[in-house]
């Protein structure tokens, strides 16, 4: 292993375990001792210094990494939570209550979390792929939105009718899932690269909630349902949801 | 006593005696201790740092970017007291069983 490939593995074990600005000066620490070891010296790298894993574990206070990783399991499970119920699809009244819980738990512990811990004053460019993630996410909505808009309006007349549902069904966890996926991604890149990934997380956190509403009002036996107005309250409560998403990922990436 | 403990009072014996850049005190330890990695070595000098016991500052060189040196502090000396006693005792137990 050279240099650089044991710093790359060093920094993400480090930003893992750590919290951001001592993950910093104990890299900047190691590149100094890089700096001062004989180049020839590269093959005996793990024999000196020992696996990058297990360094950034001696330097780990067990306290503080615990409390990293229950914040991380909250988070987690405020997607998890969801994804379950979306592909169980299986609801004891609308879930709307629980999904505005769940958004709020985990936009709160995301902004908390990595606000208070990883406070920086300079204005920075975004880190790369966020934004391109971000975009890709959003298209996924609104896919999902098209596709169910076009079997309410029965454009695709090759489908039989008997399929609607389960292509919904389908269109919603697929969304879902995708978004779910996103959002982890984005939870661990905010520990281990940089804080404003959180916004990949919250935007997941969000997609994954519409989705749940949308197949929980799908699958509900909702009698008002024949009505011509049936979904204004649905749309309250979707765009209540995706309001408090679309706000906490803006100030995310701040 | 433990291996921990004898390494600690290592680097806080050296770090009494001079102001030491990192490499140079994983260095010198790997050479009296070359059965631990320096990541280890790295990391109680980090403890010690957070202690109290040890400090760090930005030095200068004359041919290269600064370095960050690390000194001892009272509370450094008080531990190094402390362990080197602690040590004392030790040698001078098993000294009376006769292992020498």
């Amino acid at each position: 292993m050279d240099q650089q490939t044991y710093l790359k593995k060093l920094s993400c074990a480090l930003h893992w375990r750590l919290p951001g600005p001592e993950a910093e000066d104990v890299l900047s620490d190691y590149q100094e001792i890089f700096s001062q070891r004989p180049a020839e010296a590269d093959d005996r790298i793990i024999r000196d210094l020992g696996e990058p894993l297990q360094a950034a574990r001696l330097l780990t206070e067990p306290d503080r990494y615990r409390r990293w990783l229950a914040a991380f399991g909250w988070m987690s499970f405020c997607l998890a939570l969801p994804e379950f119920l979306l592909l169980r699809a299986r609801f004891y009244g609308y879930p709307a209550g629980m999904m505005f819980l769940l958004l709020a738990a985990g936009t709160a512990a995301a902004l908390m979390w990595f606000g208070i811990h990883r406070r920086e004053r300079e204005i920075r460019p975004l880190p790369k792929g966020l934004c391109p993630m971000l975009a890709g996410l959003l298209v996924v909505l609104a896919a999902a939105a098209l596709i169910l808009a076009g079997l309410a309006a029965e454009i695709w007349k090759e489908l039989p009718p008997a399929l609607y549902g389960i292509a919904a069904y389908w269109t919603m966890s697929l969304a879902g899932t995708a978004a779910a996926v996103l959002g982890f991604f984005g939870l661990v890149k905010a520990r281990i690269s940089d804080r404003r990934w959180r916004a990949l997380y919250i935007t997941g956190l969000t997609v994954l909630a519409e989705c749940v509403l949308v197949t929980a009002a799908l699958v509900s036996m909702d009698l008002d349902a024949a009505s011509s107005g049936w979904w204004v309250s649905y749309a309250g409560i979707m765009g209540g949801i995706g309001f408090i998403g679309l706000a906490g990922a803006g100030v995310s990436l701040c | 006593m433990l291996k921990k403990d004898l390494i600690e009072l290592s680097l806080l014996y050296v770090l009494s005696n001079e102001d030491l850049y990192g490499y140079e005190i994983l260095r010198r330890i790997r050479e009296s201790f070359p059965g631990t990695q320096e990541s280890g070595i790295y990391a109680l000098l980090r403890g010690l740092c957070r202690e109290g016991c040890t400090e760090q500052y930005e030095g200068e060189t004359s041919d290269g970017p600064k370095r960050k040196y690390y000194r001892i502090t009272e509370a450094g000396n008080r531990k190094r007291e402390n362990l080197l006693e602690e040590w004392r005792r030790l040698r001078d137990a098993l000294a009376a069983l006769g292992i020498e």
